[in-house]
């Protein structure tokens, strides 16, 4: 795949890798490339400083470096995107795999559920979901990955119902294998492709969500940097505009190189596409 | 490929244009009546984000309500223009007091008429005050309980007997609660003073008083209409129609002003005021108010032992930075001593050096905390005259891992923390203060008291009276009946060092009000923490 991504003539999907390898170096290497620390640096007297030479992207209210606050920002909002989207992935595969295998009543369960849940705005229902559970970062992930799971739940299933009559899975029924390892072994790997390039796409919805919550006050407790976050304290305080451009073209470039690979792998994976 | 990299170029370029004017959200109906309207009328337009919930002076306790209140009826005395608590005669001309200094005797000027045409009277005064004694569930009630009856000897006189001696009943008689409705026409709508008033409704979408202005339509959330009242019988105000517009948005104002949609922008602070500063026509205005935020820290050991104790409290105080706070809070800010606000009689103001680490640290040692430990700082998602909470709650955990504390800020919505206020149930949170009538006697309910004769933040620190502060408690009833200026302040002073010994509260700032007009068009824009903008006295060019 590497290779692909280096050779084949597919620029966005280079720009993309280029953007998100970028932020994963960041995120890993924020303390070392930070000029300051991004909640203990407050300096009363360096308050709402101009983009210059010291402060490369301003101070915010409390005088603190907004540069090193983007940058520290990755770190959590990478970290909750690929968290979602694990959990989610995780939860959808079992979900939708057992409801396409088992079929009939726990497929009607299982799908009246998901149907009920994508139902309701994805926002509006983690907005609820967080809230209810109290303002927190570990409480925003579980309540995104709890309107996440369908989509991915909805893909492995109808992959699954239309591969488990076909001939060699009969053929591996008939050799004797069991109901997981009909399942796991013979069907799931190939709805694999399709559930990458959807997580793919989903990382920037995530981080979207993630700092939409944040945003809200419903992600992070300040004063932990969080690009959401960063983008609301702005709002009061708006001719100065460095406070909130900055982590929201953070957040859109993060968000715009996740899509860009989510569809190069797309073409990669899926040719018809191309 | 082409075709997908240029959509990416539009799409960034979509994305930074969005982004620098991200925030300033469109304006819905406003009308644009900020310069004079076709049919010839001066209106001039207030764009504000108020908190009305009523336009009935017997139920208003929000603090804009009052800014209708005095455009629409009058009281006996009145607050003086642009001070803080100063009061002066409006319907009374004079007043005398008894020498058990319970009763007092006001006269009242025959001159005065109310917009339905019928002559103000001292029943009107005494059918007025019944009303809202006679309503316990009005929040305005609170501010009447000291008067035990009230009597018209003759048509212009009125004697009020008070429960016990107040020196700051002149001071209360200027607030909403004592505004003079028209006895008759509340009565035709359901007005009562015996009990079961039910002119509520009516109040609510228009007036029944004397005052300069008629209101003529309330829309809530959306803008109150005044007109003026052709029959009043002070100085009539040259504007013919206010328009008090809702905007929630501190950029919708700026924009409107600007724009001259409006003529008033009344929910700036200094940080959003530097918006408008040099445009022609804007003139930016500060005014004195008397909010104060501050810090609670419990007394009960329940909630947490650790931050209960006395030690660590004036510890805390040690800590803080002062003048960092002053620094956010802007110009014409200051720091009260402890619980009297600046321009109120005998107010002290804390050293602005006051910061000294190694006391607060050897407090902590004594305390046996030297090792510091964790505390949750409970903080409302609120601002106070536009200053975010969370920036001073930042603040507050800064200044107070110098002493080891280490703080973890919990941010809730505004209604969910003063639920937990008021039931008592947080150890350690940030909170403002904003008084009912402008005296020190309102400021007693920060003194120690527990239970139902407790006070106000005697219960929600958990502070009770005990042997060593009891003196705060013989000063406050001291300051309460004391009419003599001068002795006022030196009790005021004893009681804010006093104070200063021991207190389960933190003052960080008392704050400054920044409006914005158009001064183009108004020669004038007065204001006073208690209307905020004194209505009457507005003037055009």
């Amino acid at each position: 795949m590497l290779q692909y991504i280096l050779h084949e003539k597919n620029t966005m999907l280079k720009i993309g890798f280029i953007i998100c390898l970028l932020w994963i170096l960041i995120a890993i290497f924020a303390s070392f490339i930070s000029p300051f620390d991004p909640v203990k640096d407050q300096n009363m007297a360096m308050r709402f400083q101009p983009p210059g030479k010291d402060h490369f992207f301003g101070t915010d209210s409390l005088g603190r470096d907004v540069f090193s606050r983007v940058l520290y920002g990755s770190r959590l909002s990478l970290a909750a995107g690929m968290v979602t989207v694990i959990i989610s992935l995780f939860v959808g595969i079992i979900i939708g795999g057992t409801a396409g295998y088992v079929g009939g009543w726990a497929d009607e369960i299982l799908m009246r559920l998901s149907e009920m849940i994508q139902s309701f705005p994805p926002l509006i229902l983690a907005m609820v979901i967080a809230a209810a559970l109290g303002p927190n970062i570990y409480n925003s992930v579980l309540a995104m990955s709890m309107i996440w799971w369908p989509n991915y739940a909805r893909l492995t299933r109808s992959v699954v119902i239309s591969i488990k009559e076909s001939d060699y899975v009969t053929a591996a029924r008939l050799m004797g294998a069991g109901h997981l390892r009909i399942l796991f072994a013979e069907i799931l790997p190939n709805c694999f492709g399709s559930l990458i390039v959807m997580a793919t796409l989903d990382l920037g919805n995530a981080i979207l969500v993630f700092s939409g919550l944040s945003f809200l006050g419903l992600g992070v407790q300040p004063p932990v940097a969080e690009w959401g976050a960063m983008v609301s304290d702005g709002v009061t305080t708006f001719n100065y505009w460095w406070i909130s451009t900055f982590p929201g073209l953070a957040i859109f470039s993060v968000a715009i190189g996740a899509n860009f690979i989510g569809d190069g792998l797309r073409d990669y994976l899926d040719p018809q596409y191309r | 490929m082409k075709k997908k990299l240029s959509i990416f170029l539009v799409v960034l370029l979509i994305a930074v244009t969005l982004a620098g004017c991200g925030g300033s959200s469109g304006r819905d109906d406003a009308d644009k009546t900020a310069t004079d309207s076709a049919d010839g009328k001066k209106t001039v337009v207030i764009g504000a984000q108020t908190d009305l919930v009523t336009l009935d002076p017997g139920h208003m306790y929000e603090p804009y309500a009052n800014m209708f209140a005095y455009a629409a009826y009058d009281n006996l005395y009145t607050v003086k223009s642009e001070t803080l608590g100063e009061y002066e005669p409006s319907v009374a001309t004079g007043y005398t007091l008894d020498d058990s200094k319970t009763q007092y005797t006001f006269t009242l000027r025959d001159d005065v008429v109310f917009a339905s045409g019928n002559p103000l009277t001292s029943k009107d005064v005494v059918w007025s005050y019944n009303r809202v004694l006679n309503m316990p569930e009005s929040n305005a009630h609170v501010n009447m309980k000291n008067v035990k009856k009230v009597e018209a000897p003759d048509d212009y006189t009125v004697v009020i007997t008070l429960a016990e001696p107040e020196a700051s009943f002149l001071n209360k008689i200027t607030s909403n609660a004592y505004a003079i409705v028209d006895s008759e026409v509340v009565k035709e709508q359901g007005g009562s003073d015996t009990g079961g008033d039910t002119a509520k409704t009516y109040l609510d979408g228009t007036s029944a008083g004397s005052g300069p202005f008629i209101i003529k339509e309330w829309t809530p959330k959306e803008r109150v209409v005044m007109e003026r009242n052709p029959s009043y019988w002070g100085t009539p105000s040259e504007i013919d129609q206010i328009i008090v517009q809702e905007m929630t948005s501190v950029d919708s104002q700026i924009t409107a002003l600007k724009n001259g949609e409006i003529d008033i922008a009344l929910s700036l602070n200094q940080e959003t005021a530097k918006q408008l500063e040099g445009i022609e026509n804007v003139t930016i205005k500060q005014g004195e108010t008397a909010l104060m935020t501050f810090l609670v820290m419990s007394r009960d050991t329940a909630l947490s032992e650790k931050m209960a104790n006395p030690k660590v409290q004036e510890a805390v105080r040690y800590a803080l930075d002062y003048p960092a706070y002053l620094t956010m809070a802007g110009e014409g800010a200051s720091i009260p001593l402890n619980i009297v606000q600046n321009g109120f009689v005998g107010a002290l103001e804390r050293d602005e050096n006051f910061r000294d680490l190694d006391k607060a640290k050897a407090l902590m040692q004594e305390a046996g905390y030297e090792d510091g430990f964790n505390i949750i700082l409970t903080c409302a998602n609120n601002n106070s005259e536009g200053l975010e909470w969370t920036t001073i709650a930042q603040k507050v955990k800064e200044d107070l891992a110098e002493i080891d504390i280490d703080v973890s800020i919990e941010t809730l919505e505004a209604t969910l923390v003063y639920e937990k206020m008021r039931n008592a149930e947080m150890a350690f949170y940030l909170m403002f203060w904003s008084p009912d009538y402008y005296d020190i006697n309102n400021q007693f309910a920060f003194l120690p008291g527990l239970g139902e004769n407790g006070t106000i933040y005697g219960n929600r620190a958990h502070w009770d009276v005990t042997a060593d502060n009891q003196e705060l408690v013989d000063l406050g009833s001291k300051i309460y009946v004391e009419d003599d200026a001068n002795a006022r302040a030196a009790l005021s002073e004893d009681l804010q060092r006093a104070y200063e010994k021991d207190s389960p509260i933190a003052t960080l700032l008392q704050h400054t009000k920044t409006i914005a007009y158009n001064s183009e068009r108004l020669a004038n824009c007065p204001y006073n923490d208690l209307c905020k903008i004194e209505l009457h006295h507005l003037k055009l060019k």
